[in-house]
């Protein structure tokens, strides 16, 4: 076979194995990622979990101390980061506040010579590119969030990047401007068929514009997926209570197992019928999300009766805090359906249920339960 | 009685008027949020009520007494800073016991109290040890620790979730009301998410360019907003707004625009009806828009699909309309899941009947 | 890469070293050493000679004359007197340096007194050479008869190093957020207790850094130390510069032997301090 095939094949970038240690800190332990051409994928987990350093091994600010990074099959882990042919957009977009739109986005290009005409026509193409074109006189610091984005993304992209990186750009902006902005980037994105690694540790932003997304907590990979099987398939406890807004419920439950099947027992629901699967008798934990436990006015047979605690009005919609055995759980009801202190009447879906191994904190596959019949 | 009262409260910042005639009164054990986008004056206005800042002009009444011209310390209020603000040299304990022992409180009651709210709180354990050894969670709750020790006529929280995860930020929300439920204090709390201010609050002041916009209920301000401002900036995602002409078809009042026609049933219930101009905007909740894959009598406007936003537990359409953009909530399990034609359903509500210019809802 | 590094570092020492080198190295010599080519490098007869004439003149005068070829000298008098001279003047002109520069850089950094270009104001005065004013001071200093007392070095010192002294503070003050102070204010104290009991404690190593900093400028001072005393008031350094003798010149050994006491108390102070000079400004309570 020829290289050049190989090349064609060759995911655009490629993790393999990279593993980062500072003094007293693993701070990546052997992370192995491929994004394809043209692929958005956020890099999603809490402070500290690893994807910054990634993102700066990535970009060549930071060394790994083993593994490869690759970008269409060519290693670059040992190249400077002016040389990586990767573009970097910064928290809060980073766009130059005393100078001109026009001379934003030709910065990258003057860093690397490009000649003055060239240079001209390239950022009047891209500014009616990213509808720029009004704004090329104007300041930076004149411009509003959306002009801002679309600058930072401009600048970035004129330097012709293989790979973009965006490290938590709309991390310190009010939640009304973010909707906007997503929806934005994705657009641009998809147009241009940039490929994409997002930096972020905001689960909206991370769902709504990734085609995947790699969970990481603690310097690891936990679990690289769309957004629908991260969101529906959670593979562990972690990414389980990490994805969804209200969070999912994590219920204590017994499991036996009745003619092949795992029952699990809560504190107030019995004998649900969860499917085929194997896991070791005892205390485990049932995950549900708040809108898969269906709350009722009236009790009826196999319902539960719950006292509400707390309601949070999220406008739309309300979440119910009721008390559940020992703790809360949340309900996601209809705006009006109950008020602090009344009871409900609490019923779960057990096929919308995950079982979660309480040792080991993985997520226990379960096959249907007709299966078994 | 009322625990505090702001009557006319205005000043002005390096050339920057932040805030402009705001007044306010929170009763008595309410929790009471104050929201709005950075820079509309929130934290000025907080700093003021504490008496960290003198107020241009207004008065500050508190619990009766007026405390416009006295020092911080004679106010009783607590203040929990955006920044945490927490006093580097001092170990945790310290940190919690100084509204105390500033007072002048010393022995084995400052010792009782903390290793209280200590407990409460969760944080009897890193007592001994200094602020910078804490994790985020932590510097938190021993900052909330520091504003509740002496209770006061009124506690003041500024963004106390912005600077965390947006993890931890949803699973701390809640942490607040069950402070507010135990504490039974007046509250005055902060923030620039409107989810916060839904979910926490008994009522809720939106405040814009140094004005209150809105005050009333979360579900006035979600269902009756006063005007663009507050329903673009309550909700999300934010309320679509849609430009129509007024006409009147067979005795109703109908909206004309591109690509729908649209009768209002309840229009003549609104005050200024009689007054309604032909050019008129109307406001829709994205979660109100119906969407179908296919023409029924409930959705008989055609739509483009632009763009899916799964997030998991619902899905957010962008659709055109005619020139308009609509976007929409549906569930995840929707029929309509790729781009392409769908169709909607609209029916506009007399009071989200809106001044195309103003901005203001007609009521 | 660390070779060449290395070798810019022992570079780098050997340039800065050498003069202190050189002083002691000196203090120790003979007269006969002192000023020869080749250099004597490590003398190999040292000698308290040096020491002696700067301590006890008297002693000094008797073993000189036990010696041959004896060093006639003007200096009677033991240096001692410019020790304590020095250490009076220095100690308490950069006290209040460091007080004033303290409350003027608070107010400025707090309550913007004096406006937006008002510190750099203050940073003018240093931009003035001061052999541009000394003539004026001794006039004036003589007319209002500070001219050879403490009071009025102590002035002329104070007033010279203020601007650092604010600058300097003012940059530490402006670290610690407002909010800080704030919360104490809140939770029950007036805005001094605030000040001293919060902000104070934080800015305690920059406070400290800055009064060295000022104590090696009064300490190393010459030019006004000689034009606005009469002989009275002598200072360490003009205590140096008088080490002359008619037939031989400048007595190198002497003054080296000054020189390198005079550097005990820098050394002394910085060594004393050198834990707060790490600056421990503490943020880790303070999210920025």
């Amino acid at each position: 076979m020829a290289p050049s095939n190989d090349n064609a094949t060759a995911p655009k970038l490629e993790l393999r194995e990279v593993d980062k240690r500072y003094d007293r800190v693993h701070a990546v332990k052997r992370l192995s990622l491929r994004l394809m051409k043209g692929e958005f994928v956020s890099l999603l987990g809490p402070s500290g979990c690893g994807k910054s350093t990634t993102l700066a091994m990535i970009a060549g600010f930071e060394p790994p101390n083993s593994g490869e990074i690759a970008v269409d099959g060519r290693r670059i882990e040992h190249l400077p980061a002016q040389r990586r042919r990767i573009g970097l957009v910064f928290q809060d977009y980073a766009v130059f506040s005393k100078l001109t739109v026009r001379a934003n986005l030709s910065f990258g290009l003057e860093a690397k010579g490009t000649p003055r005409d060239t240079r001209h026509r390239l950022v009047a193409e891209m500014a009616s590119r990213l509808e720029l074109t009004g704004t090329l006189d104007r300041r930076g610091g004149r411009l509003n969030m959306s002009e801002m984005q679309r600058v930072a993304l401009g600048r970035v992209l004129l330097t012709e990047p293989e790979l973009v990186l965006l490290d938590e750009p709309m991390s310190n902006l009010d939640a009304a401007l973010r909707a906007g902005l997503r929806s934005e980037l994705k657009q641009i994105q998809k147009q241009l068929g940039q490929t994409v690694l997002y930096v972020t540790h905001d689960q909206v932003e991370a769902m709504s514009m990734s085609d995947r997304i790699a969970v990481m907590n603690a310097g690891e990979l936990q679990q690289y997926g769309t957004p629908d099987e991260i969101y529906n398939r959670p593979r562990n406890r972690f990414v389980a209570e990490f994805i969804g807004d209200p969070p999912i419920n994590l219920l204590p439950c017994e499991i036996k197992t009745v003619a092949g099947r795992m029952v699990a027992d809560t504190a107030c629901h019995r004998g649900l019928v969860l499917g085929r699967g194997r896991i070791d008798p005892g205390r485990h934990w049932l995950a549900i999300r708040p809108h898969h436990i269906v709350a009722a006015p009236a009790p009826g047979v196999g319902w539960a009766p719950a006292i509400v605690r707390f309601v949070e009005n999220l406008g739309a919609e309300h979440v119910l805090h009721v008390e559940y055995g020992d703790s809360l759980a949340r309900v996601v009801v209809a705006p009006g359906f109950a008020g602090e202190g009344e009871t409900v009447h609490l019923a779960i879906d057990p096929a919308r249920a995950h079982l979660i191994d309480g040792a080991s904190g993985d997520a226990v596959p379960l096959a249907p339960a007709e299966a078994a019949a | 009685m009322s625990a505090l009262a702001v009557a006319s409260l205005a000043k002005r910042f390096d050339g920057v008027q932040a805030l402009d005639q705001v007044s306010l009164s929170v009763a008595d054990g309410e929790f009471f949020c104050i929201v709005g986008p950075t820079n509309a004056g929130k934290s000025t206005l907080l700093k003021v009520i504490a008496g960290v800042h003198a107020p241009d002009r207004g008065t500050i009444v508190l619990g009766g007494r007026d405390v416009t011209a006295m020092p911080p310390r004679a106010r009783k209020v607590s203040l929990l800073f955006q920044n945490i603000a927490l006093f580097p040299t001092m170990t945790g304990f310290q940190n919690i016991a100084f509204p105390l022992t500033a007072s002048g409180i010393g022995g084995p009651e400052v010792e009782h109290r903390v290793r209280e709210v200590a407990a409460m709180l969760k944080v009897g354990h890193i007592l001994d040890r200094h602020p910078r050894t804490y994790s985020g969670g932590e510097q938190q709750r021993v900052a909330i620790g520091r504003a509740i020790v002496q209770p006061g006529d009124l506690l003041m929280l500024d963004e106390p979730l912005s600077n965390l995860d947006a993890r931890i930020r949803i699973a701390l929300r809640i942490e607040f009301k069950k402070l507010h439920r135990e504490l039974r204090q007046t509250i005055l709390y902060v923030t620039h998410d409107q989810v916060e201010a839904l979910s926490l609050s008994d009522r809720v002041g939106v405040l814009h360019q140094g004005r209150f916009q809105q005050v009333g209920t979360p579900d006035e301000v979600y269902h009756r907003p006063a005007n663009r401002f507050v329903a673009e900036f309550i909700g999300t995602p934010p309320m679509n707004f849609l430009d129509a002409e007024l006409a009147e078809e067979a005795g109703e009042l109908t909206l004309v625009g591109d690509g729908f026609r649209l009768p209002v049933p309840q229009a003549r219930t609104l005050a200024a009806f009689s007054h309604l101009p032909r050019r008129i905007g109307f406001g829709v909740r994205p979660e109100a828009v119906r969407v179908a894959p296919r023409e029924t009598a409930a959705t008989p406007l055609r739509g483009e699909v632009l763009w899916l936003e799964r997030l998991g537990g619902k899905t957010v359409l962008d659709v055109r309309l005619g020139r308009a953009m609509v976007k929409a909530v549906v569930p995840p399990d929707h029929p309509v899941r790729a781009e392409g034609t769908a169709w909607l359903g609209l029916t506009p509500q007399a009071h989200h009947l809106m001044d195309r210019d103003g901005g203001a809802f007609y009521r | 890469m660390t070779a060449l590094r290395r070798l810019a570092v022992a570079l780098a020492m050997l340039i800065s070293f050498f003069p202190i080198y050189w002083l002691v190295s000196t203090s120790f010599k003979p007269h006969d050493e002192w000023a020869t080519f080749p250099p004597v490098w490590l003398t190999e007869r040292p000698t308290l000679q040096n020491y002696r004439i700067v301590f006890a003149p008297e002693l000094a005068r008797e073993v000189a004359a036990t010696e041959a070829g004896s060093l006639d000298y003007k200096v009677s008098a033991s240096a001692w007197k410019a020790f304590a001279d020095s250490a009076i003047i220095s100690t308490a002109a950069t006290i209040l340096s460091v007080l004033f520069g303290t409350l003027a850089a608070y107010s400025i950094s707090r309550y913007r007194t004096g406006g937006e270009n008002y510190p750099f104001q203050f940073l003018t005065i240093r931009m003035f050479p001061p052999i541009a004013v000394v003539v004026p001071m001794v006039v004036v200093f003589s007319f209002v008869r500070l001219s050879d007392t403490y009071p009025g070095l102590i002035i002329a010192y104070t007033a010279f190093t203020l601007p650092f002294s604010i600058w300097m503070i003012r940059s530490f003050i402006d670290e610690v957020p407002e909010d800080l102070e704030s919360a104490a204010m809140i939770y029950g104290m007036g805005p001094m207790k605030a000040f001293l009991t919060v902000t104070l404690p934080l800015v305690k190593g920059g406070i400290l850094a800055t009064a060295l900093f000022v104590f090696i400028l009064n300490w190393s001072e010459f030019l006004f130390a000689l034009t606005l005393t009469q002989g009275k008031i002598v200072t360490v350094t003009v205590q140096v510069a008088n080490y002359v003798s008619a037939s031989s010149g400048k007595l190198y050994g002497v003054q080296a032997a000054m020189g390198t006491v005079s550097t005990l108390p820098v050394i002394l102070f910085g060594y004393l301090i050198q834990k707060h000079l790490v600056r421990g400004l503490s943020f880790g309570a303070i999210k920025r």
